[in-house]
């Protein structure tokens, strides 16, 4: 028997597919259709390890676009599912900062891996991954690029946490010749500026995880890491946490 | 679908007036805005199931002094006022 | 249906802008509220209320007015009615629940600042409350500095009057809001023309605290497992019962509340038994806002309780009734309400004792702090407040929220999580 969660995001739809360990996992563009997203990334579990519906003991969706998913046993949300899923990877991770497409969160454990408390940034996009995505577009360059060119380059002072604004800056810092590799530490620093001060909101405990897509570069855990003078985990299944919490949930159900 | 049956009046009091009734024959209503599309004023109609319309007509038919503007049948529509998620589904 | 369109006009509302409002207003609230399953059939009284808000009780005060009578239009709950009404007044709650009026209250109002504050002045100054229309006086008072300021704004559409209400409790805090009582006692003789005595003060003492305990005893209902009614219900009628004739109000809530406690006796639920049990604590919420609530109670959660000014603070505690002259019944009057812990008051300890009792009456699994933003006091208060609940074992979230609806979803998500978690903290309990 197996498990699947699905996290539906705004990006990106994750799902895992579960029996006490991982056994797979995909992720696809979520586009247009969260619905259509999640059912594909279903079927691609199944067809991908030669399963049926019939072997799938619960299917859990989270991420935003879980209350369209039909087809799952349950919908939960995205923050208990996250606690589940780092919980799972590494017991003593204790706070928790995930940063995705368009919202930061950070939510404390306990020592058995339930929630005590968590913070959410408000409708604002500051600090979110849709942050680092728009400031970028206006360098022309990849989030996937952005440690190479930020490496041992000075942060140039990106005050404007709201979106609109940074965009505005970084135009006016181009058009007087800034080097890109400035200005893209930046807005790394912005990031990290943001997400400690969503962090201060709790009682930070070690060990601590930062999660979603945006943990994937390692410049900006690095910058984290000084900022908050703590170490900070990461996984190469960031990605997947929120899926994979999922799962976990629909494995232990009765 | 679902359906409502909405009955209008040309003041609140004939509308406590039916209310009475209905109380009084233990039949389930419910007090209501008029619907926008009903009437343009704003003010209280008795919403009831369509299956009881027959016995809640008799009973304006009984009771002469009670005036009504009119009694409409339309299908229950809702809006999601805070909306946020379904808007790409 | 009864066109009110004459008696609008004699009350210069701008008739076209507010054709607007009634547009919205019968399907917003029956989205709202007639989806909800199983209501108690004593809430017709309040469709009622709500269907004809800008025309049955409009009519009512029209005709008292007609007749001589006086109306004071109030915005806090620290206004003490039993005055107004003494001098043959009576007392009205004032709009300024909705996006709709802050438009207009931006033309003379920064943008930052309190939604509820830019509604209200919006609502008088774009002519389309019937309320603020109606109202002879408006009543206004020190409790936040957004207010204090509006007031002078507002002062310059209609004759208002400002009470000055002190921001700590000490002796001489409680004797000068005695002294701002007996001001207004003779302001409101002024204008009413009928004089404040002991003996009618002394009836209507007991006629305001006959509406405070009809409150106390639908809120009583509400402290059981098998919740009778839900949280949306029960807001609506604490804002209802700022406005409405306060002895039809009383006779109609005691008769829900002889339903209630019937359904009580025999197990009737409006909710799964299992659902979170929240308890409301924060910035008051004028009619319509139905937000917060309707949220929670769409996301899996029942509200239980509100320690708000349109809740608990609005009707605990009684006023002294055994007072015989004007003197010491003016002194009960503010002991009374100098009682009422708002976050306009420094220190403010009392909210906190308050909370963490009223989580306890009323079996609560969490609490919401739910604040409008730009309120400086009750964002800052947070803090204190969210310290003394960890040290207590009692799960808090803030939400900080305005009328619009953009950030419903996440509020959602985070309301599901929140519950999510309470369920997890109940498992674990058993």
């Amino acid at each position: 028997m197996y498990s699947i969660g699905i996290d539906t995001g705004s990006v990106a739809t994750k799902g895992v597919l579960f029996d006490g360990n991982i056994v797979d996992n995909v992720i696809l563009p979520t586009g247009w259709s969260p619905k259509n997203a999640s059912k594909e990334v279903f079927n691609k579990l199944l067809e991908r390890n030669n399963i049926s519906e019939v072997d799938i003991k619960r299917i859990i969706g989270t991420g935003y676009g879980r209350i369209s998913m039909d087809f799952a046993d349950k919908a939960i949300t995205e923050i208990t599912c996250h606690a589940k899923g780092a919980y799972y990877l590494n017991s003593n991770i204790r706070t928790i900062l995930d940063i995705g497409g368009q919202d930061s969160k950070v939510i404390s454990l306990d020592e058995k891996g339930n929630i005590i408390d968590f913070v959410m940034n408000d409708k604002c996009a500051a600090g979110t991954g849709k942050f680092l995505e728009v400031t970028l577009n206006n360098l022309g360059i990849d989030v996937n690029e952005i440690d190479d060119l930020v490496k041992d380059n000075k942060p140039m002072d990106i005050s404007s946490m709201c979106t609109v604004f940074a965009e505005s800056e970084i135009v006016s810092l181009l058009a007087k010749g800034g080097n890109k590799g400035e200005i893209a530490s930046g807005i790394l620093y912005s990031i990290a500026k943001k997400s400690s001060s969503l962090l201060n909101r709790v009682s930070i405990r070690e060990k601590i995880a930062f999660t979603g897509g945006v943990a994937k570069s390692k410049e900006l855990k690095r910058i984290l890491k000084d900022k908050l003078n703590k170490d900070i985990f990461t996984s190469d299944n960031t990605q997947i946490i929120g899926a994979l919490g999922a799962a976990v949930i629909g494995w232990n159900l009765k | 679908m679902i359906f409502n049956t909405y009955v209008l009046f040309p003041s609140h009091s004939d509308g406590l007036a039916l209310e009475k009734k209905l109380k009084e024959k233990s039949m389930k209503y419910t007090i209501s805005p008029t619907p926008r599309n009903l009437s343009k004023c704003c003010g209280i109609s008795i919403m009831i199931d369509p299956k009881i319309l027959e016995d809640v007509k008799s009973i304006i038919e009984e009771n002469k002094d009670i005036k009504i503007s009119g009694i409409h049948t339309i299908e229950r529509k809702t809006r999601n006022w805070f909306k946020e998620e379904d808007k790409y589904v | 249906m009864a066109d009110y369109k004459e008696l609008w006009k004699s009350l210069d509302i701008d008739l076209e802008k507010h054709d607007e409002l009634c547009e919205v207003l019968p399907e917003f609230y029956g989205d709202i509220y007639m989806t909800q399953k199983n209501r108690p059939e004593g809430m017709n009284y309040y469709n009622f209320v709500v269907s004809e808000i800008h025309g049955f009780r409009i009519k009512e005060l029209n005709e008292f007015r007609g007749k001589g009578g006086k109306v004071f239009g109030g915005f806090c709950v620290f206004v003490p009615d039993e005055v107004t009404l003494a001098a043959g007044g009576v007392g009205i709650g004032l709009c300024g629940g909705s996006d709709f009026w802050v438009p207009d209250g931006e033309k003379v109002l920064p943008r930052n600042m309190c939604p509820l504050i830019k509604a209200s002045v919006g609502a008088k100054i774009g002519g389309t409350c019937p309320y603020f229309q109606s109202a002879d006086m408006l009543v206004g008072e020190t409790t936040c500095d957004g207010k204090k300021k509006a007031w002078e704004i507002l002062g310059e559409y209609t004759p208002i009057h400002v009470m000055d209400l002190p921001q700590m409790k000490r002796e001489k805090d409680i004797e000068n809001f005695k002294d701002e009582i007996n001001i207004f006692r003779e302001k409101v003789e002024s204008i009413t023309g009928n004089k404040v005595t002991a003996e009618n003060l002394k009836e209507n003492i007991k006629l305001v605290n006959k509406k405070r305990k009809v409150l106390q005893r639908l809120y009583n209902a509400r402290k059981v497992q098998n919740l009778p009614i839900s949280g949306k219900d029960a807001l609506l009628i604490s804002q209802i019962a700022f406005y409405d004739d306060i002895e039809r109000f009383i006779e109609k809530t005691n008769e829900l509340c002889d339903e209630l406690e019937a359904r009580i006796e025999k197990n009737i639920s409006v909710f799964d038994e299992d659902t979170p049990r929240i308890l409301i604590t924060g910035t008051p919420m004028a009619i319509p806002n139905w937000k917060m609530h309707h949220l929670i109670e769409t996301s899996g959660g029942a509200v239980v309780c509100e320690e708000t000014c349109t809740g608990t603070k609005y009707f605990e505690r009684f006023v002294d009734e055994d007072n015989d002259d004007l003197d010491s019944q003016l002194k009960a009057l503010s002991e009374r309400y100098m009682g009422i812990n708002c976050a306009c008051f420094s220190p403010n300890e009392g909210r906190i004792k308050d909370i963490i009792r009223l989580y306890k009456e009323y079996n609560a699994d969490g609490v919401v702090y739910n604040s409008l933003p730009f309120c400086h006091t009750y964002a800052v208060e947070y803090k204190k407040v969210k310290d003394a609940l960890d040290k207590e074992g009692i799960p808090v979230m803030m939400i900080e929220s305005d009328y619009s609806m953009q950030d419903a979803g996440q509020i959602k998500t985070r309301l599901e999580a929140f519950f999510e978690m309470l369920n997890m903290n109940k498992e674990l309990a058993l």
